[in-house]
């Protein structure tokens, strides 16, 4: 189970809106490489991972990465608040606000809504955790594409926060795969499925 | 400390705490990790506690009022995270 805390992980406090930008940052939230594929991929790989550590790892990042949708959130819904009809339209972000108004739906830059079908939970500890290091680097490089576009502190803050959020995961699930990779046959570490053969 | 300060206060430990679990749950015989995990838990215990008692409940079972406070107190999108 979960308990939520009041409070985010860091500070968002977003005083000039810009719907263009609440636009592309939403890519984060609901997008193809976002939060919520990370918290969903996380929390769902746990069940098959035969490694008690790796457990607590998938646990305690796919937890964190929850925080980190909130705080996508909490941007998006920032850069929106106060914007007339008029103002959101000439920000290119009419088509946004028609099916959403100013609330948040998790969806990609593209507009595509958010699917697990951008996610994978194989049963396989070295599958899972190659797909936990590709998708760490794809937010990342969602981060710094947003980053070169964010041109203002309080935008650019949380964003440059969470990029070495991904940075930070990224080197810790590096190290579960070399676990996992020292506790298997180091002349095969495919020769069995540690979470599936016995 | 004003509210702010005690918020800001709270996230810094709780960020150091976060670093040192991801970092104990890959390293978890770590004497030096576990013993800084030691350190800030019993600050962050602290600074919950005053948090509680300035800002209102942190958690659905912080409430600590005649009144239940938890649907009054800000969310952390309408204001400073």
């Amino acid at each position: 189970m979960w308990i939520y805390e009041k409070k985010l992980q860091y500070p968002v406090n977003i005083q000039k809106p810009d719907p263009a930008m609440a636009k592309l940052i939403i890519t984060q939230l609901g997008g193809s490489d976002g939060e919520k594929g990370a918290s969903d991929r996380y929390l769902n790989q746990r069940y098959a991972m035969p490694y008690p550590e790796i457990r607590a790892l998938l646990t305690d990042i796919g937890t964190e990465e929850m925080a980190h949708e909130e705080m996508i959130a909490t941007m998006v819904y920032q850069l929106l608040k106060g914007c007339s009809a008029q103002q959101i339209k000439a920000a290119n972000a009419a088509d946004y606000y028609v099916d959403h108004t100013a609330g948040v739906y998790p969806q990609g830059a593209n507009g595509m809504p958010y699917t697990t079908a951008y996610i994978q939970s194989k049963g396989d500890p070295i599958t899972d955790l190659s797909e936990d290091l590709a998708a760490e680097q794809k937010a990342r490089t969602t981060y710094e594409n947003l980053m070169r576009l964010a041109k203002d502190p309080e935008v650019y803050g949380p964003l440059l926060f969470l990029r070495q959020r991904e940075i930070v995961h990224f080197q810790r699930f590096g190290e579960a795969l070399d676990f996992v990779r020292k506790d298997l046959d180091c002349r095969n570490f495919y020769r069995y499925n540690p979470a599936f053969d016995r | 400390m004003n509210k702010n300060e005690l918020l800001r206060e709270l996230q810094e430990l709780d960020f150091a705490i976060q670093e040192a679990v991801l970092f104990l749950d890959t390293h978890p015989r770590s004497e030096v990790a576990l013993s800084y995990y030691r350190y800030v838990t019993g600050l962050r215990r602290k600074a919950a506690e005053e948090y509680n008692r300035v800002c209102g409940p942190l958690t659905s079972r912080d409430s600590r009022g005649r009144r239940w406070d938890w649907v009054n107190s800000p969310w952390p999108w309408e204001r400073e995270g």
